[in-house]
């Protein structure tokens, strides 16, 4: 019976004590190298040392801070993207960034040979320290892959995960990021995609993606292409019902599009790859080369 | 407040268990009627007015048994009743009736089917009232408030007096809390995904082998996440001295639909065979009142699952699986055992591909996906090779774990140092999953 008791004791006891240690971790990591992460803060003490363990925040780093890296870039022929109707294998030599509304788009929309370097949960605070899963770019973070394969074109969208951050710390981290982009891919040519809004039944559920806080986030997006030379493109005006929300017949859980829905998406992607004008810098007679019409002086 | 959730876990139930255990033992019913209280106001919280729902149908019902208690009084009951369900169908069929959103008080399905059975059982004479505060407390009690077990006043009250503390029942308790955790967060919400993917992927554009391999996940999902969250509350009251009854046993392994419903969500069960089917007379009425009897408990049963048609289609099913076997088929089924499991796995496995599917719209796709001999596009097998390979090794899991050898081995393992070290990794496993968000299927705070 003595022995008995003892045993009662053991499990109870030693999962207590687990939970005194792991807590207790937790906070010396809340008071010192995760003082100043707001995510260290606001998340429970037990759960803290799992942050840890996934990678989320390091013992023994300083945390990386993205230092900008633009480079202006120097030519001798400036070239100016504009958007053309092109065929599907123009996205060969493309890249997609983004988060899971991206994946879906790699699994059910492929567009040629494109590269897809998303991921759920994807942020511009997490880009350049995630490492892609199980799908064709297995163990890449971003720089590896800069620096192993060149790209032409980069679509990129990112943003919903972001919406519980003040848009002001968005938009500073989004512009380290596309500078530090530019850096390792200058020749590439950056489309910004305005991020997918959620339908009305999930904005009831879950306001912080409503809307007024979608259009704010995607202005910032289109403020950032228009200050910085970027192409800008926007989806949801194909996929929005009359009050401007994602309808809820494309989709199964307002946030995702179906299958289908993607599928249409990459048919209206096909409207936007990319062709150039190019100027070729000339002090006397500046000429503007296009596709279409060959070569054109500038004074026309 | 859900139990597989960190604030349960690490604020809540430490908080609740420790001033429990410390207090004086004339002040335990106090601390756990406060402990309900917060519990349901937690969850209440954003809609304040749900407290009122409860306390009020509560109070109503009370006050109507003081007045039947001794006298057979049938017309307080029957107000009481008619009440209880204008309260349960109004809340589950408003949807239908306006675009306005309608939230559904947590848990009321079981609360309202426990009040109207002690109503029910004052009238019979098989409950003495008591005080109010002895009332609420039982009625309210936390574990099995949101998900049940569905637990008759009558078991509880004796131990309402007399809590049965002590470390055997602690030990037991925690243990069977964990493994709860455990099927629910790393079995049933993993599993769940792959469910969650058809739906996003939009039934229409997946092969026939995905739409198969998506009800056998739903069918684990279910069964797990309910299974799960029974072994949670069981787990709970057997630390605050109170046993609950068993909602579960083994029900996949059984070999006809009729056995199933007798080892699948067992108190919802009694619960109709004794306020409902009894009452009606039976079987004893002979056999076309009797079928009809049956009828009437599968259409109540279909109704108290959801507000939408489908839950009817899926009552009338199981109902006509079971007066085939009442038939006949059943001597058939346990005579040949393995007829049996295949017979059952593949028709209960149908039927929660209706439950699962609340638009008749989706419905019809997806059995179309399912049947695509009767004219449904066929399409290439690529979605169920992918999603098989990811969620292959769960699945196996998932069934490993429905097998009858490995959960009697379970069953006596649990308690000894073995069951001990498995139970710690689970624990530790279900707060990493926890932590990471990774227990919901849906995502919601990560696209």
């Amino acid at each position: 019976m003595k022995k008995r008791l003892k045993l009662a004791y053991v499990f109870p006891g030693i999962l207590v004590l687990s939970i005194v240690l792991v807590t207790a971790f937790g906070y010396y990591i809340k008071v010192t190298v995760g003082k100043d992460n707001a995510l260290v803060q606001d998340t429970m003490a037990v759960a803290v040392p799992f942050m840890v363990l996934r990678g989320e925040i390091s013992l023994f780093e300083e945390p990386v801070v993205l230092e900008p890296a633009y480079l202006p870039l120097q030519r001798e022929v400036l070239r100016t993207p504009k958007f053309v109707e092109v065929e599907e294998d123009f996205f060969d030599t493309a890249l997609f960034i983004g988060d899971s509304r991206t994946v879906g788009f790699d699994l059910y929309a492929q567009l040629g040979e494109a590269d897809y370097f998303a991921d759920v949960g994807m942020t511009v605070f997490n880009l350049f320290t995630t490492t892609m899963g199980e799908r064709e770019l297995e163990g890449y973070d971003l720089e590896t892959l800069f620096a192993e394969r060149d790209y032409e074109t980069i679509y990129f969208m990112l943003g919903i995960n972001e919406m519980s951050y003040a848009m002001n710390s968005y938009e500073s981290q989004l512009n380290q990021v596309l500078d530090r982009i530019m850096a390792l891919e200058p020749k590439a040519t950056i489309v910004l995609e305005a991020n997918l809004g959620v339908t009305a039944t999930k904005e009831e559920s879950s306001p912080q993606f409503g809307l007024e806080k979608m259009t704010a986030l995607n202005n910032i997006i289109a403020k950032v292409a228009e200050e910085r030379g970027f192409l800008y493109i926007d989806i949801n005006p194909i996929f929005a019902d009359e009050d401007g929300r994602f309808r809820s017949d494309y989709t199964g859980d307002g946030v995702h599009p179906y299958v289908k829905e993607y599928q249409s998406w990459s048919y209206w992607l096909l409207n936007y790859g990319i062709a150039y004008d190019e100027i070729v810098l000339d002090p006397i007679e500046p000429t503007i080369i296009t596709e279409e019409t060959g070569d054109e002086n500038l004074e026309n | 407040m859900v139990f597989s959730s960190l604030t349960c876990i690490f604020i809540f139930l430490p908080l609740m268990l420790g001033i429990y255990y410390t207090v004086p033992k004339e002040l335990r019913s106090l601390i756990l009627g406060l402990g309900s209280f917060a519990f349901i106001a937690y969850g209440a919280f954003s809609r304040p007015w749900m407290l009122l729902i409860f306390f009020g149908l509560s109070f109503v019902t009370y006050l109507l048994s003081k007045l039947v208690e001794g006298k057979r009084n049938i017309l307080p009951t029957a107000l009481g009743l008619t009440l209880i369900a204008v309260c349960l169908l109004g809340f589950k069929y408003a949807g239908l009736f306006t675009d306005m959103p309608v939230y559904f008080p947590l848990g009321l399905s079981f609360y309202s089917f426990q009040l109207a059975a002690y109503l029910i059982d004052v009238y019979r004479g098989d409950v003495a009232v008591g005080k109010l505060g002895e009332f609420l407390g039982i009625m309210l009690f936390f574990p099995k408030l949101i998900s049940g077990p569905i637990t008759d006043y009558a078991s509880l009250a004796p131990q309402w007096h007399e809590k049965k503390l002590n470390v055997f029942r602690f030990d037991r308790g925690l243990r069977e809390f964990t493994y709860g955790l455990a099927l629910k967060v790393l079995l049933a919400d993993q599993i769940g995904g792959l469910w969650t993917q058809l739906g996003n992927m939009g039934y229409e554009s997946i092969s026939t082998a995905l739409a198969w391999l998506g009800i056998v996940a739903y069918s684990l999902q279910l069964y797990f996440d309910f299974f799960g969250y029974s072994l949670m509350a069981v787990g709970i009251a057997l630390m605050l001295g109170f046993r609950l009854p068993d909602n579960f046993n083994q029900p996949y392994s059984a070999t006809s639909v009729t056995e199933f419903w007798r080892r699948w969500h067992m108190t919802l069960g009694k619960w109709f065979l004794r306020y409902v089917y009894i009452p009606l007379g039976g079987s004893r009425v002979g056999k076309f009142r009797g079928t009809l009897n049956l009828l009437a408990v599968w259409i109540f049963t279909g109704v108290w699952h959801g507000a939408t048609f489908n839950f009817i289609i899926w009552s009338v099913f199981l109902f006509v699986l079971i007066f085939i076997e009442k038939l006949g088929l059943k001597k058939i089924l346990d005579k040949v055992k393995p007829l049996g499991h295949v017979y059952l796995i593949t028709v209960i496995v149908l039927s929660w591909g209706i439950f699962a599917l609340t638009d008749l719209g989706d419905l019809q796709v997806y059995f179309g996906k399912l049947f695509p001999f009767f004219g449904g596009e066929v399409l290439p097998f690529d979605d169920f090779f992918r999603l098989g390979e990811e969620y292959l090794p769960l699945l196996l899991v998932g069934v490993f774990c429905l097998l009858d050898p490995v959960m009697t081995a379970w069953g006596k393992l649990r308690q000894g140092t073995f069951g001990t070290i498995i139970l710690l990794i689970l624990f530790w496993l279900s707060i990493y999953t926890l932590s990471a968000g990774l227990n919901d299927p849906f995502l919601y705070f990560s696209f």
